[in-house]
């Protein structure tokens, strides 16, 4: 009875599953995304650094090392083979379209390696040809060379920081996932690596394989101890599995949208169920007087909302690898990161179908009981949808709104107190409050809407009178009637709504900061960058050098980088010369005790940190701060502390560019800022340096304003991935509020009757109802917007904390849009329920009770 | 069946078959009235005799399926769906059996209704509305809402909105199905003197004996045919001719 009674009426059915099909698609969706990316990357990174038993690296995770090392691993007992590698970002340039255009610049991963062990310093396998023997000999994966038209044989050029280089391709490497987005994989000789790229006698890995299987776990420990400090021996999948846990935050964040997206398709469920008893209570009390027990009649509600769901989570999973396919799509997009093939695991699609259908039957079950409470003779005599108001008077009517109250008055406050003291590494318990936080905020707020539905409909009232006379005030009034519906509808826009202004809050806000610092501090007036954004080409200082002696420029400042890890924690240490602080602005923190020297100390071996990292670590000026090292842990004297560190985000951790060269082996620099004479001629100028970078096509000039751009372009464009998610939460919200419409609309039957009877137009009675949605979609994207607003307050202070504060920019044009949003879904989920308030057939409306 | 010149509303030959083949059921088969201006008409017979059919045509809620009505020398068939809405708005008002008050809004408003649906201006209808309200006895509960009505009040607050805007015809469904007889009483009471008062052709549907018998004239409809009527009835003749009706039936 059960299957029938959804086949008979197929557009409820359809309704119904509309909302666990975009739930458990959202769900599916973001699992299968989070899972493809996460194998994506752990792939590729396990075939680039990880393939062997174990592996050297040095303690802080990048940097370089002695290649002398080799020999005493080699020399080690129970070491099979031992491979060094050294890995270094360079570009590879090929012709451009025409004979005089610039040549397209193409990013690469190029390990130097060596000959004969070349198989074992990757986990790339050999497709064609051999791996790279002398001189100038590469070997590149298949996919970048098909694209880029190059046969093996034939002879390339590649960027490097003295230059471009031509090398004769000598191989094809297998790359797995096919083409990784563009960004190329290669190899070539060892020595000429390190000749190029300016790191002789260098080497940044070790892969080692050990003699048999059981002698891993002590050959570890004899690397550990023989290394010394500075050096580190891990297993492969240690590193893996690394990689892997920095994608558990990304995909808790996307599974935080679908968790919302499927809130609201139970409560669609729901809906559509209570609609559906109502509809069918005379057949229901007939069958309690036939006999029926209350609770055959209940599992009968139950048994349909199983099958729904089960049919809806099918769709949903189809509907989901759709949105995977999008998400994937936009995520390339998004972050220049092309992923062409989907990981659909076993896991993800019985999570969504398990979670699709018990979401449902949940959702089923106040209906369910609420049927088997039917009365024969009330079923009887009822007819089907004049029903009286709901429930009549609630007991404890102050609870909920009460409960709600305090569950926002902690979670907002604990989300500030996590914002403000523990965001340099959220992690695991930590994460998890915060996020809990958040859920309680919003579920508190869920709580409060009901008492705000009745008021807020009050402020509208005299709007949409004014605008568009009774219908207007009937249909304000109308969207009180059933405070709970229309709170839990409009609390379903609020969670999405409130996240899109939250994050653009966030977004506009570190932007914003961004900008101003840009404006404030920098006093250069270009920058040397790479053309490409994910890029991470260095220089030499033979370029640093030509740029400075062009006519015109009056100084620059070239920055290097490192990445360290220790303990858990990652900083980022810079390299700056002398002229740092003539181009970027440094403010010293007050009451910190920074001397006014302090730039000039760091000739001295001491370093400059931001505030962040000082407040973290309780560090003072004049104490030591201790950095992983290849030769093991050095310590710097702090000789100031930063207050506006904007390049290591509140953490960085300055040194003299000589320093970071002798320490990290880090010689490269990746930023060059120009500034120029006050008179110079500027066009001039630009076409030197753009001369000069003739000879380093990976490189580009920006002017300060197009820089600006360049990097909101690519904010932005990250963004775009964010709203899409949130997008899709939003577009299931507003089938919420069709639901709740057509609810309204099947409740109103007999006044949708009277009104036309009494000589209202079908346009009236339609606008009458989507008037009605437009009330309930404006007090979700109202609160919405308030609550946002607020969340990415905390959010703010949060990516601020410390010392360096990221000022709280208020995102004025997510928030007008949102409410604009707010009218048009009214008005558009109005449409449909609108149109069969109009057709009403106003006989039937009005002739029966 | 006289033909009179100011009718308010005519009907020649008015048919309704709901369904089709051997399925279809003709709940009018060929009806013609005439209701001349000024008449309070009852029109009864048992259920399925098709006289709701009959009131639903005559207030343009539902169409023929042949044959013509005419409200004030208008043609109905010809008219598209918004044209009947507006002459329901400017020349009808109905009244039902289930009072059919808009729960969320006033006595007042209810009784403004139609008018505000119009889009006038309330102030217009002010003196109207005074009037409205003392004539069904409800000066004081003016701003309650329907919940706090009583049944009758509820019928007598339905029974001025039909009347606020002076309407040519009044169309009445069973309007004291739900009433006890003292309440019902009044209520026809008032539709009569409103009738009386303001010159408007009042048609009722009802099988209660006792209501017809107010009214200038019955109609007796039975499986969709003008069986009989009679004028001024008494109660006892209604109940005599309803008698006959039932075994020739």
């Amino acid at each position: 009875m059960s299957l029938r009674n959804l086949g008979s009426r197929p557009q409820r059915t359809l309704l119904t599953a509309v909302g666990i099909v975009l739930g458990v698609g959202i769900v599916f969706g973001v699992l299968t995304l989070s899972q493809t990316m996460s194998r994506t990357f752990t792939d590729l990174y396990s075939r680039a650094f990880g393939a062997a038993d174990l592996v050297v690296t040095p303690a802080g995770g990048s940097g370089t090392f002695d290649a002398d090392v080799l020999k005493e691993v080699r020399a080690t007992k129970e070491v099979e083979t031992a491979a060094p590698r050294l890995p270094v970002s360079a570009s590879l340039l090929l012709p451009g379209e025409k004979v005089q255009s610039p040549p397209e610049v193409r990013s690469m991963q190029l390990f130097g390696v060596e000959p004969k062990s070349a198989a074992l310093a990757t986990g790339f396998e050999l497709d064609k040809g051999r791996f790279p023997e002398s001189g100038q000999e590469l070997i590149l994966d298949g996919s970048t060379a098909e694209s880029a038209g190059l046969r093996v044989g034939e002879r390339v050029k590649v960027a490097t920081p003295g230059g471009s280089k031509k090398l004769r391709l000598v191989g094809l490497l297998r790359v797995p996932g096919g083409s990784f987005g563009g960004f190329g994989f290669g190899m070539a000789p060892l020595d000429y690596v390190q000749k190029q790229f300016d790191k002789k006698g260098k080497i940044s890995g070790i892969a080692v394989e050990a003699t048999s299987d059981g002698a891993v776990a002590d050959l570890r420990e004899r690397l550990e101890r023989n290394l010394g400090e500075g050096l580190q021996t891990e297993r492969s999948e240690t590193r893996t599995n690394e990689i892997n846990s920095q994608f558990q935050g990304f995909a808790i964040a996307l599974l935080f949208f679908a968790g919302t997206a499927l809130f609201v398709g139970a409560f669609l469920v729901f809906n559509a169920l209570s609609m559906t008893i109502l509809e069918r209570t005379r057949e229901l009390g007939m069958l309690r007087a036939l006999g029926s027990t209350r609770g055959m009649i209940a599992r009968s509600v139950i048994v349909e909302a199983a099958l729904l769901g089960l049919l809806g989570s099918a769709l949903g999973v189809i509907f989901g690898y759709g949105m995977a396919r999008g998400l994937v799509f936009l995520f390339g997009q998004a972050f220049l990161f092309k992923i062409t093939k989907l990981t659909i695991s076993p896991f993800a699609i019985v999570s969504a179908l398990v979670v699709g259908v018990l979401i449902t039957v949940i959702a089923a079950l106040y209906p369910a009981l609420r049927a088997g409470r039917v009365s024969p003779v009330e079923a009887m005599r009822a007819r089907s949808g004049a029903v009286a108001s709901s429930g009549g008077k609630r007991r404890l009517p102050w609870l909920a709104p009460l409960l709600g109250l305090f569950l926002v008055a902690v979670g907002a406050p604990w989300i500030y107190y996590l914002a403000k003291n523990l965001s340099e590494n959220l992690e695991g318990l930590v994460y998890a409050s915060g996020l809990a936080g958040v859920i309680g905020t919003f579920l508190g707020v869920s709580l409060i809407i009901p008492v705000l539905v009745r008021p807020l409909a009050a402020v509208f009232s005299p709007a949409l009178r004014l605008l568009f006379g009774i219908e207007g005030r009937m249909a304000a009034a109308n969207a009180t009637r059933n405070r709970g519906r229309t709170a839990l509808t409009a609390s379903a826009l609020m969670v999405g709504v409130s996240l899109v202004i939250a994050f653009s809050a966030l977004g506009g806000s570190v932007l914003g900061t961004i900008r101003s610092f840009l404006e404030d501090s920098l006093g250069g007036d270009y920058v040397v960058q790479p053309g490409e954004t994910q890029s991470e080409v260095t220089f030499s200082n033979e370029l640093v050098d030509r740029i400075g002696k062009a006519p015109g420029v009056e100084r620059t400042t070239a920055l290097a980088s490192t990445f360290l890890n220790s303990g858990g924690k990652s900083s980022l240490v810079y390299g700056v010369d002398e002229s740092y602080p003539d181009i970027f602005r440094v403010n010293y923190s007050p009451g910190s005790g920074t001397p006014e020297n302090a730039f000039s100390e760091l000739r001295n071996g001491a370093a400059l940190i931001g505030q962040q990292l000082a407040d973290s670590r309780n560090l003072k000026v004049g104490e030591k701060i201790s950095l992983p090292t290849p030769e093991g842990p050095k310590k710097y004297r702090v000789a100031g502390v930063v207050d506006n560190d904007i390049l290591g985000g509140g953490a960085g951790i300055y040194l003299s560019r000589d320093v970071l060269a002798r320490d990290f082996d880090e010689k490269e620099g990746e930023f060059l800022a120009v500034k120029a004479k006050p008179d110079a001629d500027r066009a001039a100028l630009e076409r030197d340096i753009r001369d000069i970078l003739k000879d380093y096509p990976q490189f580009t000039l920006y002017s300060n304003a197009e820089w600006k751009a360049q990097i909101e372009g690519d904010f932005n464009r990250q963004y775009v991935f964010f709203y899409a998610i949130m997008g899709v939460s939003v577009a299931v919200s507003a089938f919420g509020v069709v639901n709740t419409l057509s609810m309204s609309v099947f409740e109103r039957t007999r006044e949708i009757g009277i009104l036309r009877a009494v000589g209202a137009t079908r346009l009236q009675v339609g606008r009458l109802i989507i008037d009605e949605g437009v009330v309930i979609s404006l007090i979700g994207c109202l609160v919405g917007v308030v609550i946002g607003s607020l969340l990415g307050y905390l959010f703010v202070q949060g990516s601020g904390a410390g010392g360096f504060e990221v000022s709280f920019y208020y995102p004025k044009v997510p928030a007008v849009a949102s409410i604009f949003a707010g009218l048009l879904i009214g008005v558009f989920a109005g449409l449909l329920p609108a149109r069969s308030a109009a057709r009403t057939n106003i006989v039937e409306a009005v002739q029966y009770e | 069946m006289e033909n009179g010149k100011n009718a308010a509303v005519e009907t020649v030959d008015l048919r309704k078959i709901h369904g089709e083949g051997s399925t279809a059921v003709r709940a009018l088969d060929g009806v013609s009235l005439s209701f001349p201006a000024g008449e309070f008409a009852a029109i009864m017979g048992q259920s399925g005799s098709g006289k709701s059919t009959l009131l639903h045509i005559l207030g343009a809620l539902d169409k023929p399926s042949s044959g013509t009505v005419t409200v004030g020398g208008t043609e109905l068939s010809k008219l598209s769906d918004r044209k009947l809405t507006l002459l329901r708005r400017e020349r009808m008002g109905f009244v039902f059996q289930f009072f059919n008050l808009i729960p969320t809004l006033s006595a007042e408003e209810n009784i403004l209704l139609p008018a505000l649906i119009s889009g006038e201006k309330v102030g217009r209808h002010a003196r109207r509305l005074d009037e409205m309200l003392e004539l069904v006895g409800l000066s004081a509960r003016r701003a309650h809402r329907p919940d706090e009505l009583s049944g009758g009040e509820q019928q007598r607050v339905a029974i001025a909105r039909a009347l606020i805007r002076n309407p040519d015809i009044v169309l009445a469904d069973e309007p004291t199905g739900n009433l006890d007889s003292k309440t019902g009483s009044g209520v026809l009471d008032l539709l009569k003197e409103s009738a009386a008062r303001y010159g408007q052709t009042i048609i009722m549907v009802t099988h209660d004996p006792r209501a017809a018998a107010t009214a200038d004239r019955v109609v007796f409809l039975a499986d969709g045919r003008v069986v009989d009527e009679t004028r001024s009835p008494k109660h006892d003749e209604i109940l005599e001719r309803i008698k006959t009706l039932e075994s020739a039936g």
